[in-house]
């Protein structure tokens, strides 16, 4: 019990850094409109495109336009988590490294890594609550829009996507640490993930020998899966070891980012002061 | 066992030579030369509980690197560290839940929220009890007069107001151990002497472990009883600054000007009196130093009125100021 209580009241603590940034999110108004605009045009170029490519009820590799449909109307949900990700984790770690508020964040007995973690979940509920939720709810109204074959395993499969994500962007932002200029690191992983993780066209549209390859890297774990469950693609058999492969991937890069973050730290040479 | 052991630290800092110019970005893409710069320099030196030890140096001397070693955030190149049995940079997590630090220099606050909220997100990573807490704002709040600035965004505060909270934030927990670089930089008066005040009681009362570093003299004098003073990374000076400075008084110098060109071998002559030590200012005005265990001043002023019709006379003494600058020039 006292271990449990223990454990909750370090968990509280943290979940106010995702307090902090989902009102620091809220605050932007004017940015958030722009924002919105940005991606729902998108979403509807790749409907528009997709819809010229599958007329007449033709399909590519089991795709029909229905499908596409909402494939399209989650994916551009999904580039908002990527870009809160890259934006709240990678850049956020570099800018703090070299403004100097990593050390202050040193300075507490707090997990640096849970922090970053923490303040990202707070962006990612709000993009989901507020961006995510009107992007889909334009989408439902005006085109159409399924909703999940089993939302509760969708749910738990895309949080373990972020999950990867996350450790992907935390590892990104420790390389900061190491060549000061980490911006080309940071563009190379984000045009990758959005590529490679499925968010622009469905995977099995590449070439076979680059689907086979993707098998054994995370990318196809952070988007792909989640979406493929959303869409009923998957067999109960398929879908659980998807999740256990997904869980292993969460779970080996957050402890890579802990232990590579250990060793980046003692390499430290602080600026200024 | 002391409470905080320093044996034979030094950090050296590797940094990247930059070429200057077009021609020379071009060198460095593909040949980087490296220059380390020694920093600390094998120091040591221990400080007992309840000790406030001042620490001082010119600029770029090497202490805050020393600072940053003590709480954990820097690594040493060699030597041996323990703060309370704990050596800070291995087990920093646990390090730093002991020990309070401001950097006047940057803020330990979260920029994008208000102060009052950063205090109580520390009240709740420091398991401060509530009612602990609101004796702490209320403390703050007298000595630093902190109240009205509760609600403003840190992001927000001015440079003294920021650093107000700041000190409050770091000592919100009561740490038994607290390092201090330039805590008193861009405070005005009234708060300055507050913030000593403040200093100083908690020390007497909590029995608060604390090393500082300042360039305001005045801190050390009304604070430290013991200093080190550190000089390109080493430690030049141990000790008491007060009694250095007692030590330093016995020598006195009082300062003559005249009306006419001074020619020093025929005021020696005219002086006469043994053991004076005369240096010229310029053409119309020197300084006589003496030992005041041996000359009484009144006699040397007398003589000096006397026989050599001055200008002007003036006695001085000592300050730390003068203490430390001597040591610096050694
Ligand atoms: N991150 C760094 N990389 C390279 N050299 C550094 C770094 N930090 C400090 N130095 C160098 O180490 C030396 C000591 O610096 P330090 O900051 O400890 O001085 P200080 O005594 O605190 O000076 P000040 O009174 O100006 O604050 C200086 O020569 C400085 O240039
Ligand atoms: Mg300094």
């Amino acid at each position: 019990m006292g271990h449990f209580r223990k454990f909750w009241t370090r968990f509280r603590i943290y979940t106010r850094f995702s307090k902090i940034r989902f009102i620091d999110r809220l605050s932007y108004r004017a940015h958030f409109f722009l924002v919105l605009t940005e991606y729902l045009l998108i979403i509807i170029v790749n409907y528009f495109l997709w819809k010229a490519i599958l007329a007449d009820g033709r399909t590519i590799r089991g795709y029909a336009l229905d499908d596409m449909v909402t494939y399209v109307a989650v994916a551009g949900v999904f580039r908002f988590i990527i870009n809160e990700l890259s934006g709240g984790i990678s850049r956020e770690m570099s800018g703090q490294y070299h403004s100097g508020e990593l050390i202050m964040n040193l300075l507490k007995p707090v997990s640096y890594q849970l922090y970053i973690y923490f303040r990202a979940f707070g962006g990612i509920l709000f993009q989901l609550l507020f961006r995510g939720a009107t992007v889909l709810t334009i989408w439902a109204l005006l085109v159409g829009l399924t909703p999940p074959d089993s939302a509760a395993t969708f749910t738990v499969s895309l949080a373990l996507g972020i999950l990867i994500y996350a450790g992907i962007a935390f590892l990104v932002g420790l390389t900061t640490f190491h060549i000061e200029n980490n911006a080309g690191v940071l563009f190379a992983t984000t045009a990758s993930i959005e590529l490679l993780s499925g968010t622009l066209i469905p995977l099995v549209m590449f070439p076979g020998w680059v689907v086979s390859i993707l098998d054994y890297l995370p990318f196809k774990m952070i988007f792909y899966i989640p979406i493929q469950i959303y869409l009923g693609q998957l067999g109960v058999q398929e879908i659980v070891s998807a999740l256990i492969v997904q869980a292993i991937w969460a779970f080996s890069l957050s402890v890579a980012g802990f232990l590579l973050f250990k060793t980046s730290v003692r390499k430290l040479t602080i600026q200024g002061g | 066992m002391a409470l905080i052991e320093v044996e034979n630290l030094t950090k050296s800092y590797k940094t990247f030579k930059r070429k200057e110019g077009l021609k020379g970005a071009f060198i460095n893409l593909f040949k980087r030369e490296y220059e380390f710069v020694q920093a600390v320099d094998d120091i040591s030196f221990h400080v007992e509980s309840g000790e406030i030890l001042g620490y001082i140096g010119p600029n770029g001397a090497g202490k805050s690197t020393t600072i940053k070693i003590l709480t954990g955030i820097l690594t040493p190149t060699a030597g041996k560290v323990a703060v309370n049995g704990v050596v800070p940079y291995k087990r920093r997590q646990q390090h730093v839940k002991n020990i309070g630090v401001v950097f006047g220099q940057r803020t330990q606050l979260w920029w994008d929220i208000a102060v009052i909220e950063a205090f109580t997100l520390l009240r709740d990573i420091y398991e401060v009890s509530k009612t602990d807490f609101q004796a702490q704002l209320e403390k703050f709040d007298t000595v630093l007069g902190i109240g009205p600035l509760l609600h403003i965004p840190v992001r927000k505060l001015s440079l003294g107001q920021r650093v107000r909270c700041d000190i409050a934030a770091s000592l919100l927990h009561n740490p038994p151990v607290v390092f201090l670089d330039e805590p008193t930089i861009g405070l005005d008066v009234a708060v300055k002497s507050n913030i000593r005040e403040f200093i100083k009681e908690m020390n007497a009362s909590l029995g608060t472990t604390m090393i500082l570093t300042t360039h305001d003299l005045s801190d050390i004098e009304y604070l430290c009883q013991r200093s080190l003073i550190i000089d390109q990374g080493k430690i030049i000076f141990d000790g008491d600054l007060q009694q250095a400075r007692d030590e330093l008084a016995r020598k006195r110098k009082i300062q003559v000007d005249f009306y006419e060109r001074v020619d020093i071998d025929s005021i020696r002559a005219q002086l006469n009196i043994v053991k004076l030590e005369f240096t010229r200012r310029n053409d119309y005005a020197l300084t006589i130093s003496f030992d005041k265990d041996e000359i009484s001043a009144i006699d040397i002023i007398q003589k000096v009125l006397d026989r050599l019709h001055p200008r002007d006379i003036k006695i001085e003494e000592p300050t730390i100021e003068t203490v430390v600058k001597e040591i610096y020039s050694k």
